[in-house]
């Protein structure tokens, strides 16, 4: 069972192949137009605008919102403040929730007795299980130059991915350290990790790092990333061959 | 009479040998470990990586994860569908309003309009199955250029760095930058429209 909506902005895809439950889909892209409804800085009705419009304190916020801002502030310690949601004038929280929904959102499956399946979001993904094929997911990484291609196609079972990248504008892309300047020597950087919560809140923080991230991703046990610089070199992190096909 | 040399060199001369030998190896070493020390600080950007607070195994603590989860506001699903509150449409957004979630859709190949991206236009192609999405794809795409210049490597010591090579593999799903930008819903949302009977 297959299905894709457009919620948060982006097509979201949930393929299941151990239910034919519909009304597990369905609850699980309800959750995400939950999500969207309390998170996204698009929506002036949304909790995150009314904190950010100042109608809300964030310490009055709802306990959703609070363990969200919790994380961002654990994220941003243990990535030396590479990941930020504060925009400077703003909160914007898309680079942790959005890793967050869709591991909840597999919590809901696995708790639904799914053991086959994967949720992908934007193209941040968890996988669980295997495919149709009995083999472990194939998952190819999008040619930042031409998006209708990919350049690497992995394996992977049980854990998550995810991708930051530059090369669709109004792409948030953030450097705390260096707000205004853009991010222009890499152009994705692919993470994979424990679970997607995991990797893309570090794949969002070692983007911000430019060509530096690979190493922080290198540095870090349980993730492998692979990074493509604005010349169209990659560099994998020394573990992540493991994960490749082709 | 000539006076032959002894063949073995005097003492003092076999010292003075010995000596510069070993210092010639000791200098060598030295010369080398040196150049290797001023490569290194030639990549001074290496000491910019941040190092990861974390060395251990990096997963939150699972209370908190676990916490973060169930705030979210999902019970455990049951044997029927859970009943969240989803409030419809009427949300302000500044991205044209999200297509309508249930299959309204006629099955068929659907083209969005040409929308304008900051690097070029976007153009997006929806295919209708059974009456839900089951494919979105592009057929323009804002064309990001490769610079020319060979993007420094000397700042990942020793991680290799390859080319990208288009691979021709079928794969389950695509992972890449996240498709948010407001073009790509303008076009995808004129592609909607369209397979909307």
């Amino acid at each position: 069972m297959k299905s894709t909506r457009i919620l948060m902005g982006m097509p979201i895809t949930i393929e299941i192949l151990d239910s034919d439950d519909e009304g597990v889909i369905e609850s699980v892209f309800a959750y995400f137009t939950h999500i969207d409804e309390t998170f996204s800085t698009y929506k002036d009705t949304s909790e995150i605008s009314a904190i950010n419009a100042g109608r809300i304190a964030p310490e009055s916020a709802s306990a959703e919102m609070r363990a969200v801002f919790a994380l961002a502030e654990q994220t941003r310690q243990e990535t030396d403040g590479y990941f930020n949601i504060w925009r400077g004038d703003r909160y914007d929280p898309a680079g942790i929730v959005k890793g967050l929904a869709i591991a909840h959102a597999a919590d809901m499956l696995r708790l639904a007795n799914c053991a086959n399946f994967y949720v992908d979001a934007g193209g941040d993904i968890e996988a669980v299980g295997r495919n149709a094929e009995g083999q472990f997911w194939r998952v190819g990484i999008r040619n930042p130059f031409d998006i209708r291609q990919i350049v690497k196609v992995l394996a992977i079972s049980d854990c998550g991915l995810a991708t930051s990248g530059t090369y669709i504008r109004g792409q948030h892309v953030y450097n705390p350290h260096a707000p205004g300047q853009p991010i222009t020597d890499i152009v994705s950087l692919t993470v994979i990790g424990p679970d997607v919560y995991e990797a893309d809140r570090f794949a969002t923080a070692a983007f911000a790092m430019g060509r530096y991230g690979i190493m922080f991703i290198e540095q870090l046990a349980d993730f492998e990333g692979y990074m493509i610089d604005a010349g169209g070199q990659a560099t994998p992190t020394s573990g992540f061959r493991r994960y490749v096909i082709s | 009479m000539s006076q032959r040399k002894s063949s073995r060199p005097s003492p003092l001369l076999r010292a003075v040998k010995k000596y510069s030998v070993s210092a010639f190896v000791v200098c060598s070493f030295g010369a080398y470990a040196v150049h290797e020390r001023l490569l290194a600080t030639d990549v001074s950007a290496v000491n910019q990586v941040p190092v990861a607070a974390v060395t251990r195994q990096v997963s939150a603590p699972p209370a908190l994860i676990a916490q973060a989860r169930q705030i979210a506001g999902a019970a455990p699903v049951a044997s029927k569908p859970m009943q969240i509150a989803a409030s419809k449409a009427n949300v302000a957004t500044a991205l044209p309003p999200a297509a309508a979630a249930l299959g309204t859709y006629k099955d068929g190949e659907y083209t969005g309009a040409l929308a304008d991206a900051y690097y070029g236009n976007v153009q997006v192609k929806a295919v209708i199955h059974g009456g839900q999405i089951s494919d979105v794809s592009f057929l323009s795409f804002p064309n990001h250029r490769r610079t020319s210049v060979r993007i420094n490597t000397y700042a990942m010591p020793y991680l290799t760095s390859e080319a990208i090579q288009v691979q021709s593999a079928n794969v389950n799903v695509i992972s890449g930058a996240t498709l948010t930008s407001e073009a790509f819903a303008q076009s995808l949302q004129s592609a909607l429209e369209a397979a909307k009977s």
